[in-house]
């Protein structure tokens, strides 16, 4: 059979918005300033290792015998360091930017999956319906009726560094052996497993609508297989709805990521994280601001970020909104 | 100045009062109110050394088994009820009945008798009797010096008996004791007050009342103490200190306590690689002790053997590690480790200090090539892992005083005859035999000199082994309001509320 001879009314990126060069959604003015921060955020995480080699940064789990004064006490900004230095004496500038790889990555990672896992449960349950759907969505809601926090510190409670064997004990696979502990890693799919429940309830809703569209009752009709219907038909069409989601989203998990950081039970130290460093400082706060100020900042803008790229994109690509 | 009588001493708590129970109290902030409202056969003077409290007489035996005590007469609980010898069998058995939970069982084991009675053997502790109602008489089952210390602590107050069978655990609600003060109200989580005991006949407790307001955090007291609010800030950050530290108007606020206890980096000599000698040793000459006074905030001092000064303690022949990296790294290449190694370095997380030092010593072990990966758990999981055998190579602990002996820290945490497989205190399960025998032969040996002399040997040893990478000794920094007087640090109790007074 030839590809699908009929035409879906799925959003056109290129075409949608108010006309003008270039993909419409990036012409969208909070699109552009959300995407210009990210951009800038995730270009100097990138460029930090190489600016550490040049000097231009100082290494950020470095405590320069420098960087406390006589009391011990953390340095308030100076000439050597720009944002000052945290409680050991390291430089706050490179933590803060050292900070944004762990706080990107960990959240654009665990972005994915609660979005992976939130469409393939979606998708499953509106699509099929029936006992699937009601099984599927009474699960989400128990998952829903629990603070993501909460699961998320429960979670992490069990990365305690205790070793798994996942086989009886006389196979001796030791190659399957697994170390529950805490890290880049774990977190993210911490993160990503407490996330997704509240995504699965406006995938579902939009399944159920198109599923029952002329379009789709074609390809059936036509003879196409659910996995093709899906992939062709259904996923297009959602696709919109899943990318104002995953914007919101990363928001979301960034912010997760800062909370479980600051309970202390992140990453673990030295590695510098935007919460971890705000928990550090608190005691500092009087004598040296900018220790809780500049990890604050980073997380307020980055969380703002992706918040105007998902209302942004949300203006762009629902076709019945109206602004 | 002489002190004068009257006023309300106003305290404040970070978090409930764990216990005022003195079986079961057992931190260092509960323990000081306790000591206002149960008080025992014996006490401290304003250092270590010991002194009669509530008893007129005590006598050893001189096999050093038999504690024979006569009780001062007219000592009276805070209900009216005379103290009887009884009442000290009594609260001695309540310590060691496992159905109590309380923490201080172990120190009473020695007692004769003792054993059995835990194990339900036995209906009484035979070693413990009460032939009049003003003599009491402590068996041993053999020597043990420092037993004398456990009858200061104050799990050994005496509890009136009547009192505790009315109430049983609730007698946490109606506590009565032979202190200076008695309970008046107690709101969980939110105040405690403490009131003259008018039965109370000894010199102790100028304050006519005492209140403890519980649940404010470490700002909130520097500012209520600024205000004039409360009196004492007990435990100030290292930030609040150094603010009082740093403002002339302010600093004579603040008090550094030297505590007796010691911060330390354990190794796992059962474990690889550090199991071998060379290595512990090329870890000690890595570590920059004074930085490490820095990072914690200046409110420390170095640490070079595992007992703290405070105890009173010297041992002039002790093997010294200065910072040098340069000897460290020498020792490694030695030792088949010329790139270093990777480990794993736990440490509770729940305690800044002990987050502090795990980042300054993953720094100075980098230098040498050392890569330990930080573990941070929470206080119970660390609690269990480090104290497993086979489990952790290597992490970071410290160890407060019970009492002011060498052997608390020497006998309890590095007697490799100690070793168990659980809950285990010698976290570097380190043993070696010589070391053991001269601990227990100072353990029961009674000449305070000789056991000095076998302490140092088993130290000076125990260093050149190097289990351990001691780091630093506590200096704990209290804030008083100007017109509180009697705060003069004390090396067991800390303080003494019972001392304090204030200006009229």
């Amino acid at each position: 059979m030839a590809d699908t001879v009929i035409d879906h009314p799925g959003v056109d990126f290129a075409r949608a918005g108010r006309g003008g060069t270039g993909p419409a959604v990036f012409r969208h003015r909070l699109v552009r300033v959300g995407a210009a921060i990210v951009l800038f955020l995730g270009l100097l995480a990138l460029a930090a290792p190489g600016l550490t080699r040049f000097h231009i940064l100082k290494e950020p789990i470095q405590q320069d015998q420098k960087g406390l004064d006589a009391d011990g006490m953390p340095l308030p900004h100076s000439g050597g360091y720009l944002l000052g230095t945290d409680n050991l004496g390291r430089d706050v500038l490179s933590r803060v930017i050292y900070g944004a790889r762990v706080s990107l990555t960990i959240g654009t990672a665990a972005m994915l999956l609660a979005v992976f896992l939130g469409l393939a449960v979606g998708l499953m349950a509106g699509f099929y319906g029936g006992k699937l759907d009601l099984a599927l969505m009474r699960f989400t809601e128990i998952n829903l009726s629990i603070p993501a926090i909460l699961l998320a510190i429960a979670f992490a409670g069990l990365m305690d560094g205790r070793q798994l064997h996942p086989y009886p004990a006389a196979w001796h696979w030791h190659f399957l052996d697994l170390q529950l502990k805490r890290g880049m890693v774990s977190l993210f799919l911490i993160i990503g497993f407490v996330c997704w429940p509240g995504m699965v309830r406006v995938i579902r809703a939009q399944v159920l609508a198109l599923r029952e569209r002329e379009f789709v009752q074609a390809a059936r009709a036509l003879g196409a297989s659910d996995a093709r219907v899906i992939w062709r038909h259904i996923l297009p069409n959602i696709l919109p709805t899943v990318l104002v989601l995953a914007a919101v989203n990363t928001a979301n998990t960034i912010l997760l990521e800062a909370g479980l950081s600051y309970l202390g039970i992140g990453v673990p130290p030295p590695t510098p994280t935007w919460g971890g460093m705000i928990a550090d400082g608190q005691p500092y706060f009087v004598s040296a601001p900018l220790i809780v100020i500049a990890p604050g900042v980073a997380i307020v803008l980055t969380v703002l970020a992706f918040n105007l790229i998902g209302r942004g994109l949300q203006e762009t690509l629902d076709p019945h909104r109206t602004r | 100045m002489t002190p004068k009588r009257g006023g309300v001493l106003h305290l404040a708590q970070p978090s409930e009062i764990r216990s005022l129970d003195p079986a079961i109290a057992f931190d260092s902030f509960s323990i000081p109110v306790v000591h206002l409202l149960f008080r025992g056969l014996l006490d401290y003077d304003n250092a270590t050394g010991l002194v009669l409290d509530q008893a007129k007489d005590w006598n050893i035996s001189s096999d050093g088994k038999i504690y024979t005590f006569h009780l001062r007469s007219g000592v009276r609980f805070a209900n009216g009820r005379e103290v009887e010898a009884e009442d000290y069998v009594f609260a001695f058995e309540r310590i060691l009945n496992p159905q109590t939970g309380s923490p201080g069982e172990t120190y009473f084991l020695g007692i004769l008798g003792a054993r059995e009675f835990v194990d339900g053997k036995a209906p009484h502790v035979i070693g413990l009797r009460a032939p009049d109602k003003t003599t009491l008489v402590i068996e041993l089952k053999e020597p043990q010096f420092t037993f004398r210390y456990v009858l200061a602590m104050t799990f050994a107050c005496p509890v009136p008996r009547e009192v505790v069978q009315q109430y049983g655990t609730e007698f946490q609600s109606h506590l009565v004791g032979t202190g200076p003060y008695r309970l008046a109200e107690w709101r969980r989580g939110i105040s405690c007050r403490l009131q003259r005991n008018t039965y109370y006949q000894g010199p102790d407790g100028f304050v006519d009342g005492v209140e403890i307001m519980i649940g404010c955090d470490d700002t909130v007291m520097t500012m209520m103490l600024e205000r004039g609010e409360i009196d004492q800030v007990p435990l100030a950050s290292p930030a609040q200190a150094a603010r009082f530290k740093r403002d002339p108007g302010l600093r004579s606020w603040l008090t550094l306590v030297d505590a007796a206890e010691t911060d330390y980096f354990f190794m796992n000599t059962e474990m690889k690689p550090f199991d071998d000698a060379q290595v512990r040793q090329a870890v000690n000459f890595a570590i920059d002790r004074e930085r490490l006074l820095k990072l914690a905030g200046g409110f420390a001092t170095v640490a070079h053997g595992p007992v703290p000064p405070v105890i009173p303690w010297s041992n002039p022949g002790l093997p010294r590690y200065d910072f040098n990296p340069e000897k460290a790294r020498a020792l490694l290449r030695e030792a088949g480790f010329p790139s270093g190694f990777k480990t794993e370095l736990w440490y509770s997380g729940d305690q800044p200090i002990f987050a502090r030092l795990a980042e300054g010593v993953q720094q100075d072990l980098r230098q040498v090539g050392i890569q330990a990966e930080l573990r941070p758990a929470n206080f119970t999981a660390f609690d269990a892992k480090v104290t497993t055998r086979h489990q952790v190579p290597c992490g970071i602990w410290g160890w407060f005083q019970d009492y002011p002996d060498p052997s608390d820290f020497l006998d309890v945490l590095l007697n490799g005859e100690r070793i168990t497989e659980n809950e285990c205190n010698n976290t570097a399960f380190y043993n070696n035999p010589e070391v053991n025998r001269y601990l227990d032969a100072a353990a029961k040996n009674l000449d305070p000199g000789e056991r000095t002399r076998l302490f140092r040997q088993a130290e000076n040893l125990i260093m050149q082994d190097a289990p351990w990478a001691p780091l630093i000794h506590e200096q704990i920094p209290v804030l008083y309001h100007p017109r509180v007087h009697g705060t003069e640090p004390h090396p067991v109790w800390l303080w003494r509320y019972e001392h304090m007074w204030l200006d009229p």
